[in-house]
């Protein structure tokens, strides 16, 4: 615990000699005080001397063990837990009466694992259905509207996610969405309250309600334009 | 036992192993003892606190710096402990020259004579330790008592290195005003009293 001074050596060989009065008057260097060109006098050699030899109480027989009763092992982190427990030698012992679920188990994740990637496999030979679907381009001739919305039995009647685009040039609203096969009602949301249905569109149908919605029907390969 | 063996030791602790602790309670209580003796003058106080301290140590570990010297991060721990400790409990003690000779094992000249020498030494360089300031005191024995670097006395004390080497010179210094003053004392009683 202690690391010596070499004032220690100094000092014993000093006082060894005990009382060399002849030499009460030098000043000896201290080692740490060397770089400070400071220096000691024989007394306070001598006082620190003292204080190195000064006897220490012994600390009470059951400190130790009072200390020791206090404390209780460190819980460790669990990734120190699995570090130890990883790099600690382990052994296993199995029969294969125990090794068998774990072979079927095994088996049944190689074979869904294998089917899963297979059948990914196959669906990559097609294009995806968002590629599939069939652009339509839906435009409205009415500039003075502030804002256009196609609503449709494609989106539920739900405005969000369709509001068409103004085109300055052309001085129209516009909106290309994809859409799968089929028959679809739908109009126009013009600045959130009047309904229009498209004026381009060849057929038309009774909503119940006295309008009319503008019906079109997709197939593949034919590009719908309203 | 050197720094790189205190490390193997916290290393077993960290690792679980809580006996391992022993050691190094074994190894510095009597330092951190007499530390709290200093401090409260109290037998009783230094052995609640030195055990305290070595508690808190145990469980502040994980904050221990791997590499760094052991001693004086214990050190510092137990001396801000006892320090909270006298300021909120009771005002300095002192501890009775009776209490000092009861309880040390004087091991040193085999002649009776120069034991007795021996312990007026002892006695009056640990009456006058108590007279200096709580820090420089320190200072003093953790470098010629303990044997410490001023590095390790900087960190324990938590001071600078410039800190720590003023302290132990001017404690030293204290420590000589404070006997030569006691000796200049006893020469005027002599000289009164012939």
């Amino acid at each position: 615990m202690r690391q010596k001074d070499p004032l220690w050596q100094t000092v014993d060989s000093k006082t060894a000699g005990s009382e060399d009065k002849t030499s009460k008057q030098e000043k000896r260097q201290v080692p740490f005080l060397n770089n400070q060109m400071e220096q000691l006098s024989d007394k306070d050699l001598q006082i620190a001397h003292w204080v190195q030899k000064m006897p220490d109480l012994e600390p009470p027989s059951n400190l130790l063990t009072s200390v020791m009763q206090a404390i209780q092992p460190k819980k460790l982190p669990w990734m120190r837990r699995v570090a130890l427990w990883a790099g600690s030698p382990k052994s296993f012992t199995f029969t294969p009466m125990r090794l068998a679920p774990i072979a079927m188990v095994l088996v049944g994740i190689l074979f869904v694992s294998g089917y899963w990637v297979l059948r990914q496999k196959d669906f990559g030979f097609y294009p995806k259905q968002a590629e599939s679907n069939i652009p339509v381009v839906f435009n409205l001739n009415i500039p003075e509207a502030h804002a256009v919305a196609v609503v449709g039995t494609f989106n539920g009647w739900q405005p969000r996610g369709y509001e068409m685009q103004f085109n300055p040039e052309k001085q129209i609203w516009s909106l290309t969405v994809r859409l799968p096969e089929g028959r679809y009602e739908y109009a126009f949301l013009v600045d959130g309250q009047r309904v229009l249905p498209d004026p381009e569109a060849s057929l038309y149908q009774d909503d119940g309600f006295g309008n009319e919605n503008s019906v079109m029907i997709l197939r593949m390969k034919n590009e719908k334009t309203t | 036992m050197d720094s790189s063996d205190d490390q193997q030791v916290i290393s077993a602790v960290m690792n679980g192993n809580v006996n391992a602790y022993n050691i190094l309670v074994q190894q510095y209580q009597k330092p951190i003892f007499n530390l709290m003796y200093r401090i409260t003058g109290s037998y009783e106080d230094a052995k609640d606190l030195a055990q305290e301290t070595f508690i808190k140590a145990y469980e502040k570990l994980d904050h221990f710096r791997m590499g760094a010297r052991f001693f004086p991060w214990l050190y510092t721990i137990g001396y801000n402990h006892a320090r909270n400790f006298v300021q909120r409990s009771k005002p300095f003690q002192q501890s009775s020259d009776e209490d000092f000779e009861k309880n040390t094992r004087l091991d040193y000249p085999s002649q009776q004579e120069e034991r007795v020498l021996a312990q007026i030494d002892f006695l009056r360089i640990y009456q006058a330790l108590e007279q200096l300031p709580m820090d420089y005191r320190e200072a003093v024995i953790l470098h010629y008592h303990e044997g410490l670097s001023m590095e390790d006395i900087a960190t324990a004390l938590q001071l600078s290195v410039s800190g720590a080497k003023m302290r132990v010179h001017r404690g030293i210094k204290k420590l000589r005003e404070i006997i030569l003053g006691d000796d200049h004392e006893t020469e005027r009683s002599a000289l009164a009293d012939s």
